[in-house]
């Protein structure tokens, strides 16, 4: 133990007077987080990323008024749209197919006419746009209740919805800043993966772990405190991580520690996949490449950047299993998503958080008898 | 500039990456294993999915409504909804947040006599979003012919007409591909972190050589590289089934430009750092950030700056990678041809040079400070 | 009347706060052989850096050829070729690939590149390894290849910072053969060879501490300042250390009586020491003190080097 421990202190020293990597190390998801907020938290708004292209050919005075209406129209007291007009059909063109807009709505020349007699055959307002586009979608969707309202209130329909839409709880009034945080967080915290395979690897680029191998260290003192040392990172990583969040708006209607304490699990996952990574790299280069190769699958088949498809392999009392399960980064992400944005608690992640434990705890064992089957006794 | 000079450095450079054969595989093979990990991922899942829909409860022709929702299609004819009666009493929280199904619609009948419906999601899922607009498309049409509400004005869809992703591999696949070839800053940064780590860089601060002609060698050695990664990426992506809409050849130099763009920028990195292992982890953080400013994995919302020829640019256009992901994702989705994306692919090369130039100038007065 | 072919004026740099080079000012003359030695930390390497153009200074000039030398001129760096004191290869390129590339960048033609480079690993007894990764050459080797590629473009003056440094002694003789051998053509050399070597073979040394220059002459002249003669050093049984005694009892015998710090030797310099060596000990023994063993040997530049920068070890 004694000598884990000074393995650990010695691993720490080295990091935190190497600014380059204690600060990525520390700083990554902070950074992230910080990134996710400049594109979606600076207004709680839409209509930042709502474009909304309009080409007013209305003869009379309605098409205005309607172009008025989306201008000032809002959700939850924010502006919906962000509106432009007056922009020629090339460019407008270019901004729906580089995806600058969501939606091209033209407000046709007899839009007054049709509204003022009713008798006509009804007016057609163009949504131009690429359907499989989710901004587009988003657009259509807001952009039918405003435009139904307008109409609404021109001709003096009064006869109320009898439609309702209702959502999980906690989840209604989610900005979208704080739905990527999870999804964000998972990412950054999974780049220790490169950082811990970039710390091991140096030990054997510099020759040093020639050095440790002479005194007798086992790949269990190595790697156990390199690893200790590693959860002393991520102790610091994740408060400083959260710290930003809610510096930046972010509130979690579930526990804070809760998250945290997934998310330190998930930085011990990120460096038992550092090591076994790092079991397989003869230079520093080959660490970062090997270690980038198994970052990558870990978090984009967890849904914590795209929702995955669901494949069930059974289900173990209610509860679905499915083969992405198996890798830390999914049981992490639906934790964490279920604490921040749903505000559940322990109790109701408990199938997560014995698989974190479990892969967490797996990851670094086995990264610890490679790394000594491999490293230690091949030198 | 001594183009002799260039060619030294760039053969001397090949010649290490050469000799390092298991680490350049594994380096060569990284972004066609992106395009595996891509297809494993969502090789199966259609773009155009079938929405799965549960419902519960019902009232006034609430068969008739079922049976209008279960028609719905899209243009491949393809049902835009599966619709499943289910269980009032069954765990619905569950199943809309682990997403085995999107929605539960509840019907019943309102107070008038008509119809009612209640639509319950998870507002966090983009599934439920995308059903959720769909379905209230459907259902707002259905109430207003119940209600008898007089059709004055009517919204209709005019799609494109561009060619759209089949699946979600496709639509993923320009982003995946983006995020590969970002590695080689870190790549590139770590050439000249091994000459600053062993100290030949001084030995070649000794000779003749110059800071452009130094990043020209380097920068020509990389993209010998980069181009057989690249083409290895493209025979992956389209072995798997990856549907190609556009010019490969065009998508093909839109990947070499925006390699020649993280050359630059790993070149640029190289200023602010002291050793390949400074290079490897600072320029991958670096490389990482990009991939999403450039909305390589989702769009990345920018302030827009103004409008240049036509084209809406944001703040996150200062990366080349921005212009070249627009530019991958238009020729290999949508079939645009060179005239439709020259301007992003001309922007991703004079930016890509403008990092050239910039980490060239702040290498040369940093060396020189030393 | 003496060429100066490179020049420093008024040198001096800064790191961090920290003065590494204050106001040097030498000149190195055409075909002399320099040598430019100090303490660890002294500055030594700081002024060379400056001295072949791989540093500015922060104060004062470098002049080559009595033209000032820019930090971007590559003409001028081309001739100049240096050999610093880590060994410094590419060890992904074989030792031919290396010498003929970094030939070619000083800008010579390939074929001639070639032939030099030939040619040095020939003379370096490295032929064997031409097509060897150099990463694979033993400690040694690389020594030797460090050498050959500060030697490959020709260079007028060549600098050698401390070449011999971590060889065996097979390797250690067979480098200080061929940098005397080096003397022989028309090379000038800037060098910071360890003692013996200067002394052997420096037509003058500069001595530099804490950046400044203490003293710049002939090894003759340096030694002269410390003292003419040999040196004696007598182990003494009794440990008795009173210099002013000794001093009395030498004072018609030695030019100078000192003792060691550890006051175990005594050491004493004297014109024609051997021949007076059975008085020097017999005048010793009469002042009470018992001489044990006697080592004698001359007068080295090690001695200037001590007396002027002190036994202190240095970072």
């Amino acid at each position: 133990m004694k000598k884990t421990l000074s393995m650990c202190w010695k691993t720490l020293l080295e990091t935190a007077r190497d600014w380059q990597l204690s600060g990525v190390y520390l700083l990554f998801p902070a950074a992230m987080i910080a990134m996710y907020f400049m594109a979606f938290g600076q207004t709680p708004s839409m209509s930042n990323w709502l474009t909304l292209l309009v080409d007013n050919r209305d003869r009379g005075v309605l098409g205005a008024q309607l172009v008025d209406a989306l201008t000032t129209a809002q959700f939850d007291g924010q502006p919906i749209f962000s509106v432009r007009t007056g922009l020629d059909e090339r460019s407008g063109r270019i901004a729906l197919e580089e995806g600058k807009a969501a939606l091209l709505l033209v407000i046709p020349a007899d839009f007054t006419d049709a509204l003022r007699s009713p008798t006509g055959s009804p007016a057609e307002l163009e949504m131009h746009g690429d359907p499989l586009s989710d901004n587009y979608l988003f657009a259509r969707s807001f952009l039918s209740g405003e435009v139904q309202a307008f109409i609404d209130r021109q001709t003096g329909w009064t006869r109320p919805p009898t439609g309702t839409y209702e959502f999980l709880p906690n989840t209604g009034k989610v900005s979208d800043f704080a739905a990527g945080v999870p999804g964000v967080l998972v990412f950054g915290v999974m780049f220790s993966t490169v950082a811990s395979a970039l710390m091991l690897a140096r030990e054997r680029s510099a020759g040093t772990l020639e050095r440790l191998r002479m005194s007798g260290a086992s790949g269990g003192v190595v790697l156990g405190g390199v690893a200790l040392a590693n959860l002393v990172m991520a102790l610091v990583q994740a408060p400083i991580s959260f710290g930003a969040a809610l510096l930046m708006g972010f509130r979690s209607p579930g526990s804070l520690p809760l998250a945290i304490g997934i998310t330190v699990l998930l930085c011990m996952g990120a460096v038992g996949c550092g090591f076994l990574s790092a079991c397989f790299a003869r230079s520093e280069g080959a660490a970062v490449a090997i270690s980038t190769a198994v970052m990558t699958p870990l978090v984009f088949l967890s849904g914590a950047i795209f929702p995955m498809p669901r494949f069930e392999l059974f289900r173990i009392g209610g509860q679905a299993v499915q083969l992405i399960d198996f890798m830390p980064t999914t049981p992490a992400a639906s934790a964490l998503s279920k604490v921040l944005l749903h505000g559940m608690g322990a109790e109701s992640m408990v199938y997560e958080l014995v698989l974190l434990v479990a892969l967490c705890v797996g990851l670094l064992a086995l990264g610890a008898v490679v790394y000594q089957r491999r490293v230690l006794r091949g030198l | 500039m001594n183009l002799q000079r260039i060619l030294l450095t760039a053969h001397k450079s090949v010649l290490e990456t050469l000799r390092e054969p298991g680490l350049l595989l594994f380096t060569l093979l990284l972004p066609a294993f992106f395009m595996l990990i891509n297809y494993v991922g969502y090789g199966t899942s259609p773009r155009e999915n079938s929405f799965p829909i549960w419902v519960t409860g019902t009232g006034p022709n609430a068969e008739a409504l079922l049976a209008r929702l279960s028609a719905e299609q899209y243009a491949n004819g393809r049902p835009v909804f599966a619709i499943k009666p289910v269980d009032a009493t069954l765990d619905v929280d569950t199943a809309l947040r682990d997403g085995t199904t999107l929605a539960l619609l509840t019907l019943s009948s309102a107070p008038d006599g008509s119809l009612a419906y209640t639509v319950r999601g998870n507002a966090l899922s983009m599934g439920f979003t995308r059903a959720s607009t769909q379905l209230d498309a459907v259902l707002t049409e259905w109430q207003n012919q119940a209600q008898g509400k007089p059709a004055y004005a009517r919204l209709v869809e005019r799609p494109l007409g561009l060619a759209r992703p089949l699946n979600d591999f496709d639509a993923y696949a320009p982003g995946m591909m983006v995020f590969a070839i970002l590695l080689l800053i870190p790549q590139t940064a770590t050439l000249l972190g091994r000459e600053m780590r062993e100290g030949t860089l001084n030995r070649l601060a000794l000779t003749r050589l110059s800071t452009l002609e130094l990043f020209g060698g380097i920068t020509l050695a990389q993209m010998f590289f980069a181009a057989l990664q690249v083409a290895l990426m493209f025979a992956t992506a389209l072995a798997l089934g990856f549907h190609n809409r556009g010019s490969l050849g065009l998508a093909v130099i839109i990947g070499l430009a925006l390699a020649f763009g993280a050359v630059g920028m790993g070149l640029g990195m190289a200023c602010f750092i002291r050793n390949d292992s400074d290079a490897l982890n600072t320029g991958s953080s670096v490389s990482m950030v990009q991939v999403f400013l450039s909305g390589a994995f989702f769009a990345f919302p920018a302030p827009t700056l103004f409008t240049l020829a036509g084209h809406t640019i944001g703040l996150f256009d200062i990366l080349p990678a921005t212009h070249a992901m627009l530019a991958l994702q238009q020729v290999l989705v949508g079939g645009a041809d060179l005239a439709q994306v020259g301007f992003r692919l001309a922007a991703t090369l004079i930016l890509g040079l403008i990092y050239f130039a910039a980490g060239a100038l702040l290498f040369r007065s940093r060396m020189a400070r030393r | 009347m003496t060429n100066i072919i490179l020049s420093a004026e008024g040198l001096s740099k800064r790191f961090n706060g920290l003065q590494a080079v204050k106001n040097l000012s030498l000149n190195v003359e055409e075909g002399e052989v320099f040598g430019f030695l100090g303490p660890n930390g002294a500055g030594k390497t700081t002024t060379i850096r400056m001295l072949t153009g791989l540093l500015r200074p922060d104060g004062g000039r470098v002049l080559l050829n009595g033209q000032v030398m820019q930090g971007g001129d590559a003409a001028a760096r081309a001739q100049v070729g240096v050999c610093p004191q880590e060994v410094v290869i590419w060890k992904k390129l074989t030792c031919l690939e290396q010498l003929v590339f970094t030939g070619q960048l000083y800008g010579l033609d390939g074929q001639t590149a070639r032939r030099n480079a030939l040619r040095l690993l020939d003379e370096l007894d490295l032929a064997e390894k031409r097509n060897s990764l150099s990463g694979t050459l033993s400690g040694g080797m690389q020594r030797r290849l460090n050498i050959a590629l500060a030697l490959v473009h020709d260079p007028r003056i060549v600098v050698l910072d401390e070449p011999e440094a971590g060889l065996d002694p097979q390797n250690r003789v067979g480098v200080r053969e061929y940098v005397q051998s080096l003397a022989h053509r028309k090379t000038d050399r800037l060098t910071t060879h360890n003692m013996d070597e200067a002394e052997r073979v420096a037509d003058r040394v500069a001595i530099i501490d804490h950046g400044e220059l203490l003293v710049l002459d002939t090894p003759e002249q340096l030694k002269r300042q410390v003292g003419e003669g040999d040196v004696l050093e007598i182990g003494l049984k009794n440990g008795r250390r009173d210099e002013e005694a000794a001093q009395a009892a030498l004072s018609s015998l030695a030019a100078n009586v000192q003792w060691d710090e550890a006051g175990a030797v005594l050491r004493v310099r004297a014109l024609d020491a051997v021949g007076r060596l059975a008085q020097i000990l017999g005048a010793l023994e009469a002042a009470g003190f018992q001489p044990g063993a006697v080592n004698i040997r001359a007068n080295t530049l090690e001695d200037v080097f001590i007396q002027l920068t002190g036994r202190r070890l240095r970072e």
